[in-house]
């Protein structure tokens, strides 16, 4: 029988004992140092690999040294072990990224690294960074002599599209907020316009990032496209600012092992397993001055209503044949680009024989709120007759391009009117006078003196008084007026008074009843005290037991007497109570009456204390 | 007791005519003829020299809508109406001054068609009306006895009318407290002159006001909007208003 004998225990313990003086052997070997970067040549959108091995030794302090336009990530590191013809070989190796910020001509001094103790150097690297591969671009105009461009983390730039504008006019322009390759971001808020005489679209809570280069330094940029409309002459000077907190690259930095990737290393909005320090930073931009210019008076349109752009007008008007006094819909469409906010509904350049009403207005934007058409539809009656033509439509603008107002015409468009139906329909109401025509071109006429007024009344009003009427002094509401405000406070207070009298007599009722309740109790306890004083078998008991009951009764029933009569009690209690069977057998006794040998005054005596007892 | 009666006679007549007012002088037909012939700013200095009243405001009225100032008119309509609200020739004339003028009002909320149902005159009296039938009644409670459920209900009932006709007379008097625009004008932005403008405001059009700044006033017109508009532009319904 074969059996198979597991080796004991102490079998692998010797192969370690074995194995461990090998390594120790290894690790025994001075170790060295090697450093390589790969490649040599990078242009600075492009990093670098740099590798540190060390031979014979599992494990280093590596101090990576500082150098001003170079950046080093941690890659991690990896470790080998060879066993050769029983030879053992250990071998570590640190990877570090190399991102140059700027480019140039760099050299890595010899990089000291402690392997077991042992202090090695690495031999000095040279190597070159070219400019972008795109190539770089030049600083903007609004970039140049930013403050610190080349070693602030931060900076803003505002880019208007011009620097000199009109009143109302509404021009482009970016917003954009550059951070340092490398620069890390985890809060940020939008930029603020610090200024005033200009107005600026709301701003994206989710710009496009890009990135740019700025005096040979890469830069990640948020770029905002916006609007700015000057809304107030002069000349006005913007700052942009905003509130972030950075992560800075920290220069000296542990090796983390195990996490070397490119991803975490190219985000500008990351932090993780990285060195970093959090700073608050408040980025502002320089100053940028924009030249607000107040609109011309001269030349200025009538129907110019606050329109400043390029416009052009559309009119139709539907229908075209109609009935003596059937509405038209007039159709007016604005479009171009400008301040739609002050584009109002072009008006008629004759409105003479048509009556007007107020128009309803729909804005369609196109890419931007000051880029599309605004449609005006606007309710016309032809009140006379004879025309046959909706008269050309006005609409001025001024045009900041041309420095000068234009004012649009629109074709007439003729109408017909149907004659059958004229004749069906009553008269066309009556021509109104200039004066009364709701237009503005006409009310500009109407407010002249005398020699403008017409010589007649025109409008269909009901004729003026011939007699004047009530004069008053004021024009005062009845409730204003003495006499009813004193009627009222008369009512008021007797309203007040009957009610404050009746609220007064409850509690003045209620406090006597506490008071002639707590009076009769005191009055009870006293009577039958006074009745167990007696003797209920004396013979002179009802005469004796009269007086407190007569006491206790005036006091119970309120009786306005200074002693009771036996008709009194027999009132007040009834004549089969025990108060007056009482006060008969007294009244017996005291004249000479031989008491009844049925009369039981003990009985008599206890029917008494309960009458009491009970009485209220 | 001839003399408490002449005292009391007379005291009444006295009352009466204070309560009633002077009488006009008798010019008028000479306003109305400067009216007929076609002077209406004279017709106007003439009719406001005489004083105040339901008639002259109306004739004044009519004067500057005859003269194409449809802001006016509604306003000394108005004013004619404040004095008597129900007065049906300054009602049409009002009415055909906003129809000429496309001054249309917005349509009537609830709250408007319960308290327009009656005037602001006949809301007050039935304001004045209630505490003094509810006060006649309590006082009767002296004489004739009345059971708690009842002046509990009579009570309760009075109380709602007085809220109801309070109400009443509150919503026209925040009616007369409004302006009217005079001059065809703009909503502006800001109580500047160079201000954006939110739209244009139609003489004739009824604006409340809320507050001033410099000479603007910043008021909420029928439809809601609200802007800053020239203080000469606007002028209160009540003439002591602000």
């Amino acid at each position: 029988m074969n059996r198979t004998i597991a080796p004991p225990v102490s079998f692998y313990i010797l192969l370690v004992l074995i194995w461990l003086p090998a390594c120790s052997q290894a690790s025994a070997d001075a170790p060295e140092v090697r450093a390589e970067l790969n490649p040599q040549t990078i242009s600075i959108d492009q990093p670098a690999t740099l590798q540190i091995t060390i031979q014979n030794a599992q494990s280093a302090d590596i101090s990576m040294p500082e150098i001003d336009g170079l950046i080093f990530h941690s890659q991690g590191r990896s470790s080998q072990i060879q066993i050769v013809n029983g030879a053992v070989a250990a071998s570590v190796v640190y990877s570090y990224l190399v991102e140059p910020v700027k480019a140039g001509s760099y050299e890595i001094p010899p990089i000291r690294v402690e392997a077991g103790g042992t202090p090695l150097h690495t031999e000095p690297l040279r190597f070159t960074v070219t400019a972008s591969a795109g190539g770089a671009s030049k600083p903007q105009p609004g970039q140049t002599g930013e403050p610190g461009a080349d070693k602030a983390p931060a900076f803003i730039s505002f880019l208007p599209e011009k620097q000199t504008i009109y009143r109302g006019e509404v021009i482009p322009a970016k917003i954009k907020v550059y951070f340092k390759r490398g620069t890390r971001v985890n809060q940020l808020s939008l930029p603020r316009m610090l200024g005033e005489g200009l107005l600026i679209d709301e701003l994206s809570n989710n710009p496009p990032q890009t990135q740019e280069v700025v005096d040979h330094v890469a830069y990640s940029v948020l770029v905002w496209d916006t609007f700015v409309t000057g809304v107030k002459e002069g000349a006005h000077e913007l700052t942009f600012e905003l509130d972030a907190t950075v992560l800075v690259p920290s220069q000296k930095r542990s090796a983390v092992p195990g996490f070397g990737s490119g991803f975490f290393n190219d985000d500008l909005f990351g932090d993780l397993f990285s060195n970093y320090r959090s700073t608050p930073v408040q980025v502002t931009s320089e100053k940028t001055g924009i030249e607000v210019l107040p609109l011309p008076d001269t030349s200025r349109p009538e129907s110019f209503s606050g329109a400043v752009g390029r416009f052009s007008l559309q009119v139709g008007a539907r229908p075209i044949k109609i009935d003596p006094g059937e509405p038209v819909t007039l159709t007016m469409q604005v479009s171009g680009a400008g301040n739609f906010a002050s584009v109002e509904a072009p008006e008629l350049s004759d409105p003479g024989g048509i009556k007007t009403y107020p128009p309803a207005a729909e804005f369609s934007a196109d890419q931007s709120p000051y880029r599309g058409s605004k449609k005006f539809q606007q309710a016309i009656i032809i009140s006379d007759p004879s025309s046959r033509e909706i008269p050309p439509v006005i609409f001025s603008y001024f045009d900041p391009d041309a420095k000068r107002y234009k004012t649009l015409f629109s074709d007439p468009i003729p109408i017909t009117l149907n004659p059958a139906a004229a004749d069906n329909k009553p008269a066309p109401p009556p021509k109104l006078e200039p004066s009364s025509v709701p237009t503005k071109s006409v009310q500009s006429v109407k407010s002249a003196d005398k020699t403008a007024e017409p010589t007649s009344p025109t409008l269909s009003l009901v004729p003026v008084k011939l007699d004047p009427g009530t004069l008053v002094e004021q024009i005062r509401p009845p409730f204003a007026k003495t006499w009813f405000v004193a009627l009222l406070s008369l009512c008021v207070i007797g309203i007040g008074g009957f009610w404050g009298l009746k609220i007064y007599g409850a509690i003045q009722q209620g406090n006597e009843a506490v008071a002639f309740k707590k009076a009769l109790a005191a009055k009870r306890k006293e009577t039958l005290f006074r009745l167990d004083q007696l003797n209920p078998d004396a013979s002179d008991y009802p005469a004796r037991a009269r007086e407190p009951v007569g006491d206790f009764l005036i006091a119970c029933r309120r009786l306005d007497r200074a002693s009771l009569t036996t008709a009194d009690v027999i009132d007040c209690c009834g004549s089969d109570s025990a108060a007056a069977e009482l006060f008969r057998l007294a009244d017996g006794a005291l004249y000479g009456k031989q008491q009844a040998a049925s009369v039981n005054t003990r009985d008599l005596h206890r029917r008494i204390k309960s009458f009491i007892s009970d009485c209220s | 007791m001839n003399t408490y009666f002449t005292v009391i006679a007379v005291s009444i007549l006295v009352f009466w005519q204070g309560a009633a007012g002077a009488q006009p002088p008798a010019d008028l037909d000479g306003c109305n003829r400067l009216y007929h012939d076609g002077a209406y700013q004279q017709a106007i200095a003439c009719y406001e020299s005489i004083g105040t009243s339901t008639e002259l405001l109306f004739n004044i009225g009519n004067s500057f809508a005859q003269m194409g100032q449809p802001g006016k008119a509604v306003l000394f309509y108005l004013r004619a109406l404040c004095l008597s609200p129900a007065d049906a020739d300054v009602r049409t004339n009002l009415a055909q001054i906003r129809r000429e003028h496309s001054l249309f009002p917005p349509d009537p909320s609830f709250a408007d068609r319960l308290f327009s149902a009656l005037t602001i005159s006949q809301w007050s009296y039935l304001c004045l009306a209630v505490p003094v039938l509810y006060l006649a009644f309590l006082l009767s409670t002296k004489f004739r006895k009345r059971r708690r459920t009842t002046i509990g209900t009579v009570t309760l009932v009075c109380t709602l009318l007085l809220a109801l006709c309070g109400a009443g007379a509150w919503y026209h008097w925040q009616q007369w407290q409004r302006s009217v625009v005079l001059t065809d004008d703009r909503l502006l932005l800001s109580p500047f002159d160079k201000s954006e403008s939110v739209g244009a405001i139609d003489q004739g059009r009824l604006v409340t006001v809320h507050r001033s700044y410099g000479d603007y006033v910043y008021v909420t017109d029928e439809t809601g909007r609200k802007g800053w508009l020239h203080g000469k532009s606007r002028a209160p319904i009540l003439p002591d208003a602000k």
